[in-house]
């Protein structure tokens, strides 16, 4: 079979290439010490790491920032269970029942199902791309420009309307990036539009601005919160649960894995509601949903690989399409565009050998993940114990050197610090950040798309409805913006919450 | 709703805060259509032109600004509930150290690129570290030290990409 083959070339590759399964493994290591800290993200991670991978071949590079990506879902599981502070939003699913089975004795049991879920599911997840994704990737080779316009209007439709709190927000933070996104050259004339002059401007700075929504707005944050010392004070005592535990959770992580897939699949929902997602339905199918929050270790398994599986999901319309799932796909598209490879169609035509290269380093992030996640569990406590007061300087400092370094430009750095602090205030106010990065790539996507289909079309709006995908998938995305807005009318005129963050916000006891 | 206390948002922004966001954005958009206004036209029917866009996205921002807005200046039972409760008392969250924060960034890199990044991220980290809580004379000093130079390293022979000496140093070796 054309995948299993490409695939067994993969590993020969990796195998052929110690240095690059080293930066993989030193990703996944350094993904799972941010997952860990509290205030530290998969995303702010990889943001972060970004310009160092810069000077790099593209397999290393971006197996690198995949092995943050991984690790870091994961590692917030660790400070979630010890100490009931989810060290990333996908974690507050984890704390729940993972915090209670710590004061019950049982934390290495949790840690251990933990480890062991997040690895299953998130190597479920990658073997899902790598069967689907060619796939994918050959029915999207024949989308004309109509189609690809029809495809970023879906892809921010769904964004837009899952991602926030409050809809009208979710829609400004989407419209701003659009609006962000037509800075540069016009893509079919290359008329410079709001550049101000500015040469830097001919293109949208694309990870500059990422560092500052999601590294440099964090770290003000942090600046602001009263200095807290977590220590952790718990037994951890037998790490890996026993068959006979193990045996009842594999029910359920299979299906928190399939539950996680599609979650990641759809653009805009990322690990911290695929794992709601996959802990309520886990809730449901039980005999006893009443020991749920109070230490079953279901609940711990579903969270976790439903969070994990996520990630593959993810990557899947990231990669095949171009259209990032989440955030943190948002940044990894930038990586691979910074790499000359443009994600999309093409990607698995042109690159089909780097491609599979980088699915068995996924999956080799995977098994690294297991090993180094279930021997280091027990040093997690140092990890915890870094102050923030070192930290937080240091992620400042490093998004100055990272946006700088990325085009040796100063200019560069402001526009990592305006837009630092304007996430500072977005997070204060609720507004959501990833729609706008989102838009920020899909933005052009449409606007170029929908120009070229319409000169096409020698004027003719035709394209919009006579061509069953794209009528398709306008009509979802008109859809997905009206159904809350209805709900919004009729219900109670609170803000739609279609996904678990409201619970996260209540039940996560982040300290 | 919750405010955790970690001052993260919550569900709901202050009023006022959502008003002054909203004005914002509309003067945002408001400005990017007197812009686009000087954008040319093609002439083609086939080719919208390069204001096209612009136009819709700031077009719809004002709309959504505007719902914002009213929203909040309407006397809804949300807008009253949220009147009635008493304000939030001291999340803990300090604004004064973010501001101060923002600035020291701001003037360190500016000053990197007038003096270089050796000696500017020095003091920049250990003035953010003081600023923290870090009040060792010994340590801070080692870290921040330890800390531009590992980076400096990293990036020279790492990646091949020496950071900024500064112009005013540029200007003396020439």
């Amino acid at each position: 079979m054309y995948e299993i083959d490409m695939l067994l070339k993969g590993f020969a590759n990796l195998a052929a290439d110690p240095v690059t399964l080293l930066l993989a493994l030193m990703g996944v290591a350094l993904g799972i010490i941010i997952g860990v800290l509290p205030g530290l993200t998969a995303t702010m991670g990889v943001a972060i790491l970004l310009p160092f991978t810069f000077g790099m071949d593209p397999a290393p590079a971006i197996l690198m920032l995949s092995g943050v990506f991984f690790g870091g879902i994961y590692g917030g599981s660790i400070t979630a269970i010890l100490l009931k502070i989810p060290g990333t939003p996908a974690a507050a699913a984890t704390a729940m029942d993972g915090y209670a089975l710590s004061q019950k004795g049982q934390a290495g049991i949790a840690l251990g199902t933990a480890t062991l879920s997040s690895c299953i599911g998130g190597t479920f997840s990658v073997f899902m791309l790598i069967f689907l994704a060619p796939l994918l990737a050959g029915i999207a080779l024949e989308f004309s420009a109509a189609e690809t316009f029809a495809l970023a209007v879906f892809g921010l439709s769904i964004i837009t309307s899952v991602s926030g709190e409050s809809l009208v927000k979710g829609l400004i933070a989407g419209f701003l990036g659009l609006l962000l996104s037509t800075v540069g050259m016009d893509p079919m004339g290359g008329f410079p539009r709001f550049t101000g002059g500015f040469n830097e401007l001919l293109a949208v700075p694309f990870i500059p601005v990422m560092i500052g929504l999601f590294a440099a707005s964090e770290a003000f944050k942090s600046l602001g919160q009263p200095a807290s010392r977590a220590e952790v004070k718990v037994h951890i005592g037998r790490i890996i649960p026993p068959w006979d535990v193990f045996k009842g959770l594999i029910f359920t992580i299979l299906r928190s894995s399939g539950l996680g897939i599609i979650v990641g699949i759809i653009p805009g929902a990322g690990a911290d509601i695929a794992s709601f997602v996959a802990y309520n339905e886990a809730k449901r199918f039980s005999k006893n949903p009443e020991n749920f929050g109070k230490g079953e270790l279901k609940g711990v398994a579903a969270a976790e690989s439903g969070a994990n599986a996520c990630t593959g999901g993810d990557l899947l319309p990231m990669m095949t399409l171009g259209i990032p799932g989440d955030a943190v796909t948002a940044v990894m598209l930038g990586a691979l565009t910074m790499q000359g490879l443009q994600p999309g169609p093409l990607l698995f035509k042109d690159h089909a050998g780097l491609v599979f290269t980088l699915f068995a380093g996924m999956l080799f992030c995977y098994a690294a993940l297991l090993v180094l996640g279930l021997s280091s569990l027990r040093l997690m406590g140092k990890v915890l114990e870094m102050p923030r007061s070192i930290l937080t300087p240091l992620i400042l400092t490093l998004c100055v050197v990272g946006a700088y370094a990325i085009n040796n430009s100063m200019f560069d750095v402001g526009i990592m610090l305006a837009t630092g602090v304007v996430g500072f205030f977005m997070q204060r106010w609720d507004y959501p950040a990833s729609p706008v990065v989102l838009a920020l790539i899909m933005g052009p996507m449409a606007e170029a798309s929908f120009r070229r289909a319409l000169s096409l079309s020698g004027g003719s709006l035709d394209f919009l409805y006579t061509r069953p995908i794209t009528l398709g998938l306008l009509l979802v995305a008109a859809i997905t913006l009206l159904l809350p807005l209805l709900k919004h009318l009729k219900g109670d005129g609170g803000g739609p919450t279609p996904d678990g963050r409201t619970v996260g916000a209540g039940t996560g006891g982040v300290k | 709703m919750s405010h955790s206390p970690e001052g993260a948002p919550g569900a709901g922004a202050p009023r006022s805060a959502d008003i002054a966001a909203g004005i914002i954005v509309a003067v945002v958009a408001v400005a990017a259509i007197a812009v686009s206004r000087d954008f040319p036209t093609t002439g083609l029917d086939s080719d919208v032109g390069p204001a096209r866009f612009p136009l819709i996205y700031a077009g719809i921002l004002i709309v959504l600004s505007a719902i914002l807005v009213i929203g909040r200046l309407l006397p809804t039972r949300r807008n009253q509930e949220r009147a009635a409760e008493p304000a939030q008392p001291g999340t803990g969250f300090r604004f004064a150290p973010v501001a101060i924060g923002v600035v020291a960034t701001a003037v360190y890199i500016y000053l990197i690129s007038l003096i270089g990044y050796l000696p500017t991220t020095v003091v920049f980290l250990i003035g953010m570290m003081r600023l923290m809580g870090q009040r060792s004379w010994v340590r801070t000093p080692l870290l921040a030290v330890g800390i531009t130079a590992f980076l400096y390293l990293i990036f020279l022979y790492g990646l091949q990409i020496p950071l900024p000496v500064g112009s005013l140093f540029e200007a003396a070796e020439l």
